[in-house]
């Protein structure tokens, strides 16, 4: 089939499943209301909208599945036993735009349905559409599936198709899990006998509850049917590292580490006397706190071990996103030091200008517990957090070389960091200038002078440090050619799926993407296995070769190198 | 796939006999003295198109200058009126006050992925007038149509 054909077929297909679906759903919202909530205490004007639903019902059915069902056989007929068109990238990302939208759709509809249960199950507010659509999307997803399953991924297209597919639902059943475990201990905390008056609440089983559960073993299902067993043994793809890394690990991290400087902050307060009359109020942020504590523990230290373990199968052109997991985590790490540094820089210096000014200004006895508890619950986390993590890029720098001083995410990492020590010192230069010079010509300089330069004295006594350290790290870089462009050349390699990893020596070796086109049909078994030597002088004749495209072709245990140009 | 048309089929015999045999409902009136007798009254107007009697269940807020033409007004407006069909919930009473739950649910097909069924669940507020329960709130029916 032309690109065109498959389009037109695919796209009329997905319209009329849709139609037909809606349908169906329409007349099987008809008949749970006719049956289940017609004989409830009284409905008006049930007739006539039966009657006008019954229509459209139909009318989509009958069109919509005729359409529907000529379409998916001249599909099928195309497709019989030709594995170019089962994996096809237009027919893989219809089907996994079904997959995904069904799943969605029938979870939503299933957590609606289950929630009317656990509400009483009363007959007039029995959800008809919610359970026709639950059935309908269920099935839609139920087939498709078992069609995708059957026919498996041919392709290149069609595997990573299916991997978005397969770490959305994952990602979004462990999220789902995760808030709503949070949410339901939450709730069960604040109905706990402990808080006196402090907390007027209803009952405990009410709807927050009944959607908390719901998603919990909803979401948890999810999770576990496209975690364990569909992206199982699914080493070598980014999107799971993605998934792993950037989801799983930085997203646990990061709600965890808000939760522990949550509860440092209210530990402090209480510690420096700051909490009057009863402190089990005070408290009644410990019923998240301690829960997203754990819960994220949980997820940080169940994917941190996968991905160790599968760190042997994972090949080095993976890497990459757990090189921005670390470096995102530095950024938070070295985010949160500074904020709690400027804190306690500005303690230091409200102390001093008190101590300058005693007698001339009233000051609140205790007005420095907010700033330190804050300043405190800061430096607790962020600096174990930054040093764990830029241990981790250190290490990172001094193993991987120019491959990993090139890397962008390091790139971004350190002219961030730089540009923003610049603009904070230069801001805060200008307000220092400034009040001193107004302070000397007008006559008044004195402590208002520091009390008007206080912001910027403390951001500055921590921008500098930061700014000398990361601006040494971007010289020896640059020294080390992380600047330097390599001389990029088109380069197109022609192998079979089998050597990925050759691939990704290639490109470690080039610095920059390698072009891949896969054999069709009898594929060469022989693919050479070249050593750390063979592959460099490999880079050299790529980089030597006349011209700026090259295609590598594996063949009798070796690999030509033959440039070519498009005329 | 011969399974799943039978289904289909089965489907689509029991949603026509179902839809066509609905009994009317107007052999099932509530008392007119319950409050849910009041607010299916007040809907069964509705229906029939009968604003004077709809409006006659209603307390209109005292700030309308001209309380039935406001009220009434998206009722005349609304070109392409949607079918609506009305549920009564459950209803509880203290002392002259009342509340009834409805559930609504609007027609009003969209597109072939869109679900045309919009439901809402909606209190209604009731105050006793001598021996007579008015509703006080929603006042406006404009939700019915949008």
């Amino acid at each position: 089939m032309s690109t065109a054909k498959r389009v037109y077929f695919y796209l009329v297909y997905f319209i009329a499943l849709g139609m037909f679906s809606t349908g169906v759903g329409i007349l099987l919202s008809v008949c749970f209301d006719v049956i289940i909530k017609h004989p409830a205490p009284a409905q008006i004007g049930a007739q006539s909208f039966a009657r006008e639903t019954l229509s459209l019902g139909l009318a989509m059915l009958v069109i919509g599945g005729v359409l529907w069902f000529l379409f998916w056989r001249a599909i099928q007929r195309n497709v019989s036993g030709n594995p170019a068109e089962i994996g096809s990238a237009i027919r893989k990302f219809i089907f996994n735009v079904i997959l995904i939208g069904s799943a969605l759709v029938s979870l939503f509809a299933a957590v609606n349905f289950l929630k009317w249960l656990m509400a009483g199950a009363l007959l007039n507010q029995f959800p008809s559409g919610g359970l026709a659509r639950l059935i309908v999307t269920g099935v839609i997803w139920y087939y498709h599936w078992r069609v995708t399953e059957k026919e498996g991924q041919p392709s290149p297209e069609a595997k990573t198709l299916r991997r978005w597919y397969v770490y959305l639902l994952s990602g979004w059943g462990l999220v789902s899990l995760s808030v709503n475990l949070v949410g339901l201990v939450n709730t069960a905390v604040l109905h706990l006998p402990v808080w006196g008056e402090a907390i007027v609440s209803g009952k405990f089983w009410n709807s927050s509850v009944h959607s908390n559960l719901v998603w919990i073993v909803l979401g948890g299902l999810v999770w576990a049917f496209h975690w364990f067993r569909m992206a199982r043994g699914d080493f070598d793809s980014t999107l799971r590292q993605v998934y792993l890394y950037l989801l799983a690990i930085v997203g646990s991290s990061v709600a965890g580490l808000v939760a522990l400087t949550t509860f440092f902050y209210g530990v402090f307060i209480w510690a420096f006397g700051g909490v009057t009359g009863s402190i089990a109020p005070y408290f009644r942020s410990l019923g998240w706190v301690v829960p997203t504590i754990l819960v994220a523990a949980a997820v940080w230290f169940y994917h941190q071990r996968v991905s160790q373990e599968e760190a042997a199968e994972v090949h080095e052109r993976h890497f990459s996103p757990e090189r921005v997991h670390f470096y995102l985590m530095s950024f938070f790490g070295l985010g949160t030091l500074i904020a709690g540094l400027i804190i306690l820089f500005g303690i230091l210096l409200d102390q001093l200008i008190n101590a300058i000014g005693a007698g001339a200004a009233v000051i609140a006895s205790g007005w420095w517990r907010t700033q330190l508890s804050l300043c405190l619950a800061l430096l607790l986390v962020g600096l174990p957090l930054w040093l764990y993590y830029w241990q981790k890029v250190l290490q990172r720098a001094a193993a991987g070389g120019v491959v990993e001083w090139q890397a962008r995410s390091r790139r971004i990492f350190l002219y961030l960091v730089a540009a923003a020590a610049i603009v904070t010192l230069a801001a805060d230069l200008v307000n220092i200038v400034y009040q001193l010079l107004n302070g000397l010509l007008q006559g008044a300089f004195g402590l208002a002078v520091l009390r008007n330069t206080k912001w910027s004295l403390q951001t500055l006594v921590v921008a500098v440090p930061v700014l000398v350290y990361h601006w040494r790290i971007i010289r020896q870089d640059q020294r080390r050619g992380a600047e330097t462009a390599a001389i990029r050349k088109g380069v197109t390699l022609l192998v079979n799926d089998q050597a990925i990893d050759l691939v990704s020596r290639i490109e470690s070796t080039l610095g920059f993407k390698v072009r891949v086109l896969y054999h069709l049909g009898s594929t060469p078994v022989d693919i050479p296995t070249l050593s750390d030597e063979e592959v460099s002088k490999l880079a050299s004749d790529i980089q030597a070769a006349p011209g700026s495209k090259v295609i590598l072709i594996a063949h009798s245990g070796k690999i030509i190198v033959v440039p070519y140009q498009e005329k | 796939m011969l399974g799943f048309g039978i289904a289909v089929g089965v489907l689509v015999i029991a949603a026509v006999v179902l839809v066509l045999t609905i009994p009317t409902q107007e052999t099932r009136l509530l008392p007119e003295n319950t409050p849910e007798g009041i607010v299916q009254r007040y809907f069964q107007a509705l229906q029939k198109e009968d604003y004077v009697t709809a409006y006659s269940y209603l307390i209109p807020p005292p700030s309308e200058k001209y309380p039935y033409e406001e009220w009434r007004s998206p009722l005349i407006r609304s070109e392409e009126k949607p079918g609506w069909k009305v549920t009564l919930g459950k209803s509880a009473v203290r002392d002259s006050e009342a509340t009834v739950d409805v559930v609504v649910d609007v027609f009003r097909p969209s597109g072939p992925f869109d679900n045309p069924v919009r439901t809402q669940h909606v209190t209604f507020f009731l105050k006793k007038e001598g021996t007579i329960w008015k509703i006080t709130s929603p006042w406006d029916v404009w939700w019915l149509f949008y």
